[in-house]
């Protein structure tokens, strides 16, 4: 029998195993990742909207997910989650290009300095050009941006300088940029901020060769403050939601995601510490028997975001007892297990005011008249009987009572 | 005469003498007698202060037939107040200040981590939930002018260490007390989101008369109630006649 290089190919390099006869939610388009990491390493994330879904799972799965910038201790949960604390590892929001990553590493290592620093909305609204929506209303003064910013950055740094592992999902090849600098923007100036101005800004579609070269800069810097560092790199499977080519949307988004893919490629053959995780393909390659997006052809449904994340633990995650035991711990202690039975501040102004309503019962009109008799009698905190509904006005003054309870006080 | 039903919680008392006094003295609203009625919605048999009623949040059923069977010409609303205090007495072990938009030149406290004012807001916001909600709920059960009162200033350090029972209640480090600067630009923030629930529900705001705030943004001392968040009688008085002011224009004709 004649052998020839496609005779002895393991099964993942032969379509009909590896695609077509595969059952639903087991395409699995991993054949070796070049590394794994283990629970107790510190992974990173950023990218499109695609990698909130990644941060989201490493963080619920118990992996050591990073945060470098968390809230203040002060701020409530939900007021974290409206400023966008903890939705990647800083508070950098949506990075959809390869630009705007090697642009974050260079501001935040102060070698760039955008002209265009902020925009200016009205009086008490500022708005950060490189994070346009990472707070509601934006910022009260440039003065605050700028204190915020400082924090930020010192966070980028700690991120960079401490991962182990940085997951990046590239989404765009669209961006707009300042003319005067090159500052490239998540948004189009007047989009979530600012004014778009022909003179100021133009559009740029990077090239495969500019996306590598992106890349190529950010993972040499990369590696400059942390040689052990791992980067895992994926192309977002969402659809541009528009083009500012002269062309359809649907043919922008091809354009976009194949230099994207093409470009993952050029960069995980080049690089030693870089691997390629195919969302992409599980989601949007069209082979796998679910669709897996939502009615608006965009949002991707659960159910591809899970069978994602199946295979990328499946392949980058190390598995053995002691970690699963780990991972299991820090799963019990998550965040959905730790909300407080009452409310602290609650409980305070309850005993707060508890304490000032004692008077309730000793003022009134000096002409009030004594409780109807219609009116039912209702019982006070200390269990006595207070006439009527307790209006102040039907109640007659009188002098305090030495024994009145005095209320435990909290806020500690 | 006029009758005015007053809703609240510790802030109401000081209201509440105040008002008493002015109907001593004959005080008219509208051309005529003011009356009035003053509800503590920590009243046990008034609470919860709120149901759930559908997926909606509707004030307590006792309430809502008082409010019926009162039939006010207006509401005074004192409701919560003591947010902002309870949030900012004692700096945590990382301190912090923020900017205020209103006021960006205010002092900010050396050291401190600076953080953006929508994170204050943002909390504050989440920790006046109840007392947010309650206005709209009230909103929704009547159809006469309602007023929202806003409630007092901070009080100083110094007055706070005359009554640290009031806040603590065990021993505390007052290396860990907050500044004086700093506790008023959270009062103002609380007020700026009374000032936005207000809008939002047409319900006018009755904020607190300049001559009452000392140079330091601290209530004056004149108006000082006997501890070391309440306001006294004075405060009370001046803040129904503001309240008066702003409900005259919106009183009906079907007065007794």
């Amino acid at each position: 029998m004649k052998t020839h290089p496609y005779s002895k190919r393991p099964d993942y390099a032969l379509w009909r195993r590896a695609v077509a006869d595969v059952a639903p939610g087991e395409l699995d388009p991993v054949a070796e990742a070049p590394f794994r990491f283990g629970v107790r390493e510190k992974i990173a994330t950023a990218g499109s909207c695609f990698a909130q879904h990644i941060g989201r799972y490493l963080k619920s799965s118990g992996c050591n997910y990073l945060v470098t910038e968390p809230p203040h201790s002060f701020v409530s949960p939900q007021a974290a989650d409206a400023l966008n604390y903890g939705l990647y590892t800083a508070r950098y929001g949506n990075i959809y290009t390869s630009r705007q990553l090697l642009q974050l590493f260079e501001r935040a290592y102060g070698r760039f300095t955008p002209k265009e620093s902020h925009w200016r909305e009205g009086a008490g609204h500022v708005i950060d050009p490189f994070r346009p929506q990472i707070q509601p209303g934006g910022f009260n003064t440039a003065r605050e941006l700028d204190f915020d910013r400082e924090r930020h950055f010192e966070a980028v740094r700690k991120a960079f300088e401490t991962l182990d592992v940085f997951v990046f999902t590239l989404g765009l090849t669209e961006l707009w940029r300042s003319r005067e600098d090159g500052a490239a923007f998540p948004l189009c100036p007047g989009v979530a901020g600012g004014d778009y101005s022909p003179a100021r800004h133009e559009f740029v579609n990077l090239s495969v060769d500019e996306i590598v070269s992106d890349m190529t800069a950010f993972l040499r810097g990369l590696r400059a403050v942390n040689p052990a560092a791992r980067v895992i790199l994926t192309v977002s499977p969402v659809p541009l939601v528009a083009t500012a080519e002269a062309r359809h949307v649907l043919t922008s988004t091809m354009y976009s995601k194949s230099a994207l893919r093409v470009s993952c490629d050029a960069l995980s053959r080049t690089f030693s510490q870089v691997a390629y995780f195919p969302s992409y393909e599980i989601v949007a390659g069209g082979y796998a028997p679910t669709d897996y997006f939502a009615s608006d052809r965009r949002s991707v449904t659960p159910e591809g975001v899970a069978h994602v994340m199946r295979v990328f633990e499946r392949h980058f995650i190390k598995r053995n007892a002691a970690g699963e035991a780990l991972r299991g711990a820090l799963r019990a202690l998550g965040p959905t297990r730790s909300a407080p039975a009452e409310d602290p501040i609650a409980a305070a102004m309850r005993v707060m005011c508890d304490e000032e309503a004692l008077a309730l019962e000793r003022i009134g009109p000096s002409s009030s008249e004594e409780p109807s008799a219609a009116e039912p009698a209702l019982q006070n905190e200390s269990g006595k009987e207070s006439a009527a509904h307790e209006t102040l006005a039907d109640k007659p003054e009188r002098e305090a009572d030495s024994a009145d309870p005095v209320n435990e006080r909290l806020v500690d | 005469m006029t009758k005015i039903l007053g809703l609240g919680h510790s802030h109401i008392v000081a209201i509440a003498k105040g008002c008493y006094e002015l109907q001593d003295e004959g005080f008219q609203l509208g051309g005529a007698l003011l009356v009035s009625r003053f509800l503590y919605l920590y009243d046990p048999e008034l609470t919860p202060t709120l149901t759930e009623e559908s997926a909606s949040s509707r004030l307590n059923p006792r309430l809502r037939g008082i409010i019926e069977d009162e039939e006010p010409d207006g509401i005074i609303l004192s409701v919560g107040g003591n947010e902002h205090i309870a949030l900012s007495v004692l700096q945590p072990k990382e301190r912090f200040d923020f900017i205020l938009g209103s006021e960006p030149e205010l002092d900010l406290e050396p050291g401190a981590v600076i953080l953006p004012e929508a994170a204050i807001r943002e909390t504050m916001r989440e920790k006046m939930a109840s007392t947010l909600t309650t206005i709209e709920a009230i909103r929704k059960e009547t159809s006469a002018p309602i007023i929202c009162l806003e409630p007092p200033p901070p009080l100083p350090n110094s007055r706070i260490m005359q009554h640290p029972q009031e806040f603590f209640r065990k021993s505390f480090d007052p290396r860990r007390l907050s500044g004086d600067v700093f506790r008023y630009k959270m009062w103002r923030t609380q007020s700026a989101l009374y000032r936005e629930i207000c809008m939002r529900e047409d319900i006018p705001f009755a904020a607190v008369p300049a001559e009452f705030m000392a140079p330091s943004g601290m209530l004056a001392e004149v108006v000082w109630g006997a501890d070391a968040s309440h306001a006294n009688a004075l405060f009370g008085r001046r803040m129904i006649q503001a309240a008066a002011e702003l409900i005259e224009p919106r009183l009906g004709d079907g007065r007794q």
